[in-house]
């Protein structure tokens, strides 16, 4: 090639060599954009990343970032600067959204925006359009049977004494700790309204209970170091430990059961309320709704098909099961766990 | 003739000082002010934000539970300090007589703690006092013990790493005045046939007691505030009021009562401080 028309190319081959890469993330649609999602944490945020934060990005170059944390820390943050608040989407359980809607901070999603929200089982729609549920997790009694002979078969044998200084349980006023609660009371005639059975139990458990870790990362580490032996924890926990050789066996109590279901929903004020919608969308896709129950075997909330394997390994396995799923009012429990938080505290420490 | 240089106009000294009391004012005292109203607030929630009651205050002094928990939460305060007092002020006397080039690497060495996350030291505490911790594997390689004990979730775990997080400031403070003391006067002490406990007495610890007094303050007031510690390491049983603040604003949502109960302490400490500083002029006065 001669020198002038070389002279005139080159510049152009080069523009186009570094330009080609920037050109193609910014021809996707949400190229630039980054979603900022409140974290459970560990293996849960994993697997979100993994089936849904990747797919996007892959797809459309929006970038998601899942900010760990205590769920119960993370709703006080985002009422507290509700005008500008530090998430775009709040990912939590039912009591959280429960204040969530409470405090009107939550904004409608339409189907027709999200096509994969017609998925979701009537059922579990319990704040209607305003969070999309993707998960159902529940607290139950757990032991590690290399060091607990006597199996567990109720949230009351916290209290055997065969325990004593080995039951770690989360902190009191939590929402698991408030379940666990409600899971004793049931077991022994009380109720919402009546906790005193639970109480009692509570009292029988004092000197079995050594901690009261403030998040669910810092008990399952107590589980992992055989620190606790046994403890009320949720179900996909327990199975994660599992999966990393711990022989920990979850119990099914046969009074019932108490869980809650884990949501997304997007908060008033997101900046990128499209964006949104496509990770809502992906959440309830196959691959989104497949992502905890493949990691954590926590349930489901649409009609995805589950291989045999993952079926029978699920908490709620059976219709028998299903129909000892105990219902919950939501605000109620959220009004009155403070006052249970306090009764533990004093039983406890006094 | 040499002229002395002209001291700083009041207005001069404001303008220095303003960017740090802009700081101040827009990030601890308006919280503050925000804090205290809230207190006030008649509502359990954190939705409900209005009205006026002491409801809160009420609740908890009249609540022997509550007030057992404040006293409790003194008295880690108290301890840490004394322990730290009693570590820290060998570490800091041999420091300040120390030549600063050889001073220098130590003094690292007591800042590098302060310059880790307190979450990470806290963790770390955990995994090495932890059943398959290194001390545990310690004590059950040399056949000290059959099998680990639980050497985390009591009063003396809490008081070690409270202990571990603080004594950097009792060591800064103490190293800061006997620096300032004069080795002659420990000389003229011992030429006037003091030997080395009645110089340390009679003649040291009274002209660093500025030092471990202000050690001893800084070590309380951070000791009594703190909440990861007891929660992570204290277990079940040890109540301080750090956590029980963290719990009724994080876990409860009672804002108003964790407001209520962090003036409480924050009064608390103001007045032990007030007492130790009075009780420990009467001392450097004699």
């Amino acid at each position: 090639m001669r020198r002038r028309p070389f002279l005139k190319l080159a510049p152009t081959f080069a523009a186009t060599a570094v330009a080609a890469p920037y050109v193609h993330a910014q021809s996707k649609k949400f190229a630039g954009v980054t979603l900022r999602i409140n974290g459970y944490g560990g293996t849960y945020d994993s697997a979100l990343t993994a089936n849904v934060a990747n797919p996007l990005e892959e797809k459309y170059g929006l970038k998601v970032r899942f900010i760990a944390g205590s769920t119960d820390a993370d709703l006080v943050k985002t009422v507290a600067s509700r005008d500008n608040p530090p998430y775009d989407l709040f990912m939590g359980d039912s009591p959280h959204m429960a204040q969530l809607t409470e405090a009107s901070m939550l904004e409608q999603i339409s189907p027709s925006d999200v096509p994969n929200f017609a998925r979701v089982f009537p059922n579990f729609r319990e704040f209607g359009n305003y969070a999309a549920p993707f998960s159902v997790a529940t607290v139950v009694p757990i032991y590690n049977s290399k060091l607990v002979k006597e199996p567990m078969t109720s949230y009351s044998d916290i209290a055997r004494p065969d325990l004593k200084g080995r039951v770690v349980v989360a902190r009191p006023g939590s929402t698991p700790a408030a379940l666990m609660m409600l899971g004793i009371a049931h077991e022994n005639g009380g109720s919402m309204t009546n906790m005193e059975p639970a109480y009692k139990v509570m009292a029988n458990a004092k000197a079995n209970i050594m901690a009261m870790p403030p998040t669910t990362v810092t008990q399952l580490q107590l589980f992992m170091d055989e620190e606790g032996t046994a403890g009320v924890f949720w179900d996909g926990r327990a199975h994660e430990m599992r999966t990393k050789g711990k022989p920990i066996v979850t119990v099914f109590p046969k009074a019932g059961v108490y869980g809650v279901t884990s949501y997304t929903a997007i908060l008033k004020g997101c900046k990128y309320r499209e964006a949104a919608n496509a990770y809502i969308d992906q959440l309830l896709s196959d691959q989104g709704m497949l992502a905890i129950p493949n990691a954590l075997r926590y349930g489901v909330t649409t009609d995805v098909k589950l291989s045999d394997e993952l079926k029978s390994e699920l908490l709620f396995n059976s219709p028998e099961r299903v129909a000892l799923k105990q219902p919950v009012d939501w605000s109620q429990l959220m009004k009155l766990r403070g006052e249970w938080g306090e009764k533990v505290n004093k039983i406890l420490g006094g | 003739m040499q002229s002395t240089p002209a001291k700083p106009g009041r207005e001069c000294l404001l303008l220095l000082i303003s960017p740090l009391l802009a700081i101040l004012i827009a990030f601890l005292v308006l919280p503050l002010v925000w804090l205290f109203r809230a207190s006030f607030y008649t509502g359990e929630g954190f939705v409900e934000r209005s009205g006026f009651s002491l409801a809160h205050y009420e609740h908890f002094l009249f609540d022997a539970y509550y007030l057992s928990v404040l006293v409790e939460t003194l008295l880690y305060g108290v301890v840490t300090a004394v322990v730290c007092a009693l570590i820290g002020f060998p570490v800091g006397y041999s420091l300040a007589r120390l030549a600063p080039a050889r001073r220098r690497w130590r003094m690292i060495i007591v800042i590098l703690p302060l310059t880790l996350s307190l979450v990470v030291v806290v963790f770390g505490w955990v995994a090495v006092l932890g059943r398959s911790g290194l001390v545990n594997s310690i004590l059950v390689a040399s056949g000290l013990f059959d099998s680990p004990k639980t050497l985390l979730f009591n009063k003396t775990a809490v008081v070690v790493v409270l202990v571990q997080q603080t004594i950097p400031f009792m060591i800064l403070s103490v190293m800061s005045v006997v620096a300032q003391i004069d080795p002659v006067l420990e000389h003229a002490a011992a030429n006037l046939r003091a030997n080395r406990f009645v110089t340390l007495t009679r003649v040291v610890i009274p002209l660093a007691a500025p030092g471990i007094l202000a050690g001893f303050v800084l070590v309380f007031v951070i000791a009594i505030s703190a909440f990861i510690t007891p929660m992570l390491v204290g277990g079940s049983r040890i109540r301080m009021m750090g956590s029980f603040i963290y719990e009724q604003m994080m876990s409860s949502m009672n804002w108003s009562f964790g407001a209520a109960m962090a003036f409480i302490i924050l009064g608390a400490g103001l007045l032990f401080t007030a007492l130790l500083n009075a009780l420990a002029r009467r001392f450097v006065r004699r």
